[in-house]
């Protein structure tokens, strides 16, 4: 293991996944330290201030929900739950306490690394200047110009719709649940009506999708929320 | 309905009042036409009052008449006039006869009042009886019938009344505070639970702690009590002994319709075991076979990979390799499909339902399913302007994930596949259909049945895909249907009824505002 990339805190109570998330991750560089419990895990967290954090739903003394909440209380660290088919309600949960995104068991190391890829560059953009262009596939959002492109064609688009695409694309490759989508592009009081969220989210697919039947560009996490696609 | 001990002060005085009137009536008469009437002519009229008074004013308001007209006649009518004293020994006879007169009279009438009386209140206790029955007979459960008995019981034996039933723990089971129904205090609880564990009745009227302020009859059908009627301050004559036999066979009455119920949900119940119980067995089958295959070949290839490394080449490697993601992919969805059927079968899929764009659901699973579908053209025709419809969005892109992956399953490489929904008279009929060679004759509910395969089996499935679809329609309140289509293939056809109109968006913005 070189010490070289970021430290990743793996917090998972099963020794096999733990040792399959370890050698992923060595393999790519990055340093690993690794908890078993919530106790650990908030021990470790403090000491060693990871830059990211890997962290398993539920654990033996208690439940991945709340440690996220109490990790949001000091640190804006990055966090990914690990969760299982089903529990929809698990991820979002987590998501609204604080977590960047999530995995679902099982999981390739593909989709881990990406995960982890997008988590880290998010974090690192936050603390500089959002970046003036996001592209992804097709798509060319021009933030300063406030310019929407397909295929070098351009869209036009109410201004709520060029909220929720520039939301999107300001976290792409990140999941963002309803509630918070509703909340910073419909406002605080809004946020139980996710039947507004999904018409204009089909309006927007009509207008910046190829083939809005089979979305590839803004990609829909059932009973979660959504997420654009990274380039 | 009764006279006697209603009001006893004031409606006896007013017939022994009533009485004196009509013998002072018969005198001052019998004095007014003294000159015209014999002496047995008075005897006659006297008679008829103490006839009168018999019918009209009950029994010892006849008696006392019968005196006061012995009195009377000897007093103005039998000389000396003006006397109690009595010249005859003959008028002793009359008056005696007068007297007796009255006294059998008015014991015969009373007698026949009193029989008529029951009677009305035999009919009355059949009316109860029939109309409680009558009730009864429809209830789905036994608290519906607990509640109902309750009802007929105030109405019939006045005040408030409750039924508690015997709960699972053999104690009666309490309804809470705010429910509907009699309010019972911790000793009127005390006393229904002495009536189930001795099986008597107790409380007011049974001699038996005749002190408290509830009558409790066990509900007893013949086996052990199924729980107790409480009657909370009953009118005063439902404890005088002759009510008390209808009481009884009120509560006993109850107590059949609530074993009736109660042997109809043990057998149902009994049902639902030995289901759940050859689902296990399936289950366990299913899992044996269609789980250790894809791990036999997980293990095999692994425990080769570690083994047996520096005997094979690169390209047997990459063979093992893509065979162990494959076949951990295949128990993956095996694994998905048991927990389904499981929550589905168990009851235990609790619906998140949520207005949702049909377009939305069916987008999400053909992304999902972009792996299986390549090279086949999937035609999707949903209705222009579909409204939102009430959905759990997890659940339905299950249910169009397994559609079409059946589909691709069944079907030959690269044949098309369509999925229309419109709407019809507020009912959404969504269509997956294929161009494979169908489904035999026969068999379009047999494949919706759990463990049923397809004959082009090792395509992966337990035969639950199918099952679980029709678990997801049924819990939304529709149907789904297999068929084969015109010209080839089988199509799938689901019906959901949506019983309320959408919700309405904020309107969309007018302006379309250059950006």
């Amino acid at each position: 293991m070189s010490a070289a990339g970021p430290l990743v805190l793996i917090v998972e109570d099963d020794p096999q996944l733990r040792r399959f998330l370890r050698t992923a991750l060595g393999a790519q560089d990055y340093r690993v330290i690794e908890a078993e419990t919530v106790r650990e895990a908030l021990i470790a967290a403090t000491t060693h201030n990871p830059e990211l954090i890997l962290l398993d739903i539920g654990l033996p003394d208690g439940d991945g929900i709340d440690l996220t909440r109490r990790i949001r209380e000091w640190s804006r660290v990055p966090v990914i739950v690990i969760s299982a088919r089903g529990r929809e309600d698990d991820k979002v949960a987590a998501l609204d306490a604080g977590a960047d995104d999530y995995l679902t068991k099982p999981f390739g190391v593909n989709e881990l690394l990406a995960r982890i890829r997008v988590s880290l560059r998010h974090a690192a953009a936050s603390s500089s200047t959002d970046a003036p262009v996001v592209e992804s596939g097709p798509l060319r959002l021009d933030f300063a110009r406030r310019e929407v492109r397909i295929a070098g064609v351009e869209v036009r688009l109410t201004p709520l719709e060029y909220r929720l695409l520039a939301l999107l694309a300001q976290n792409a490759g990140k999941v963002l649940t309803h509630r918070q989508i509703l909340k910073e592009v419909w406002g605080p009081g809004a946020v139980s009506e996710t039947h507004y969220l999904r018409v204009f989210m089909a309006q927007l697919r009509r207008k910046i999708e190829p083939d809005p039947a089979r979305p590839r560009l803004l990609l829909t996490e059932p009973g979660v929320g959504y997420r654009m696609r990274e380039s | 309905m009764t006279i006697s001990g209603a009001q006893p002060g004031t409606a006896a005085l007013a017939a022994y009042a009533w009485s004196t009137l009509l013998v002072l009536g018969i005198t001052a008469s019998a004095l007014l036409g003294r000159n015209v009437f014999h002496l047995p002519d008075v005897v006659m009229l006297y008679l008829l009052a103490i006839l009168v008074a018999s019918f009209r004013f009950g029994r010892g308001p006849a008696i006392f008449a019968s005196a006061l007209c012995v009195a009377s006649y000897d007093f103005f009518f039998v000389p000396p006039f003006h006397t109690f004293s009595v010249e005859h020994t003959r008028h002793m006879l009359t008056f005696a006869m007068m007297f007796g007169l009255g006294l059998g009279v008015s014991g015969l009438t009373a007698r026949l009042r009193r029989q008529e009386r029951d009677a009305r209140v035999r009919e009355g206790h059949t009316a109860t009886l029939y109309a409680l029955s009558k009730e009864l007979l429809g209830v789905p459960d036994r608290g519906r019938a607990g509640d109902i008995a309750a009802r007929h019981a105030a109405a019939a034996f006045g005040g408030a009344a409750a039924v508690l039933l015997r709960g699972e723990d053999g104690e009666l089971s309490v309804p809470e505070p705010g429910e509907a129904g009699a309010h019972l205090e911790p000793e009127d609880l005390a006393v229904a639970r002495w009536a189930l564990h001795h099986g008597r009745p107790v409380g007011a009227g049974t001699g038996i702690l005749s002190d408290a302020p509830v009558t409790c009859l066990p509900l007893d059908a013949g086996v052990a009590p199924l729980g107790v009627l409480v009657l909370l301050r009953p009118s005063a004559e439902v404890i005088d002994v002759a009510r008390r036999g209808f009481l009884e066979v009120f509560a006993r009455q109850v107590a059949f319709a609530i074993e009736r119920l109660r042997l109809g949900e043990e057998a149902r119940a009994a049902t639902q075991r030995a289901r759940s119980e050859q689902m296990r067995s399936s289950l366990l089958s299913a899992v044996s076979h269609d789980l250790r295959t894809p791990l036999a070949t997980i293990t095999g290839a692994g425990t080769a990979l570690r083994d047996e490394r520096e005997r094979l080449g690169p390209g047997q490697r990459e063979e093992l390799i893509d065979t162990i993601c494959t076949e951990a992919e295949r128990m993956e969805r095996l694994v998905g499909n048991i927990l389904d059927m499981v929550r589905i079968e168990s009851g235990g899929m609790a619906l998140r339902r949520d207005w949702v764009p049909l377009e939305e659901v069916l987008g999400s699973a053909l992304v999902r399913l972009d792996a299986q579908l390549q090279g086949r053209e999937v035609r999707t025709n949903l209705t222009e302007g579909l409204p939102l419809v009430p959905i759990d969005p997890v659940l339905f892109e299950q249910l169009f994930i397994n559609l079409i992956d059946n589909a691709v399953k069944y079907t030959p490489a690269g044949t098309p596949l369509a999925i229309q929904a419109r709407l019809s008279d507020d009912i959404l009929e969504i269509e997956v259909a294929d161009r494979g060679p169908g489904i035999p004759g026969g068999q379009e509910e047999r494949i919706f049945e759990k463990f049923q395969r397809g004959a082009q089996t090792g395509s992966g499935g337990v035969g639950l895909g199918l099952p679980i679809c029709r678990g997801i329609v049924e819990a939304h309140g529709g149907t789904i249907l297999a068929a084969n289509r015109e010209g080839g293939g089988a199509v799938f056809r689901i019906r959901l009824p949506l019983r309320e109109p959408p919700p309405t968006t904020r309107p969309a913005e007018p302006e379309e505002v250059r950006l």
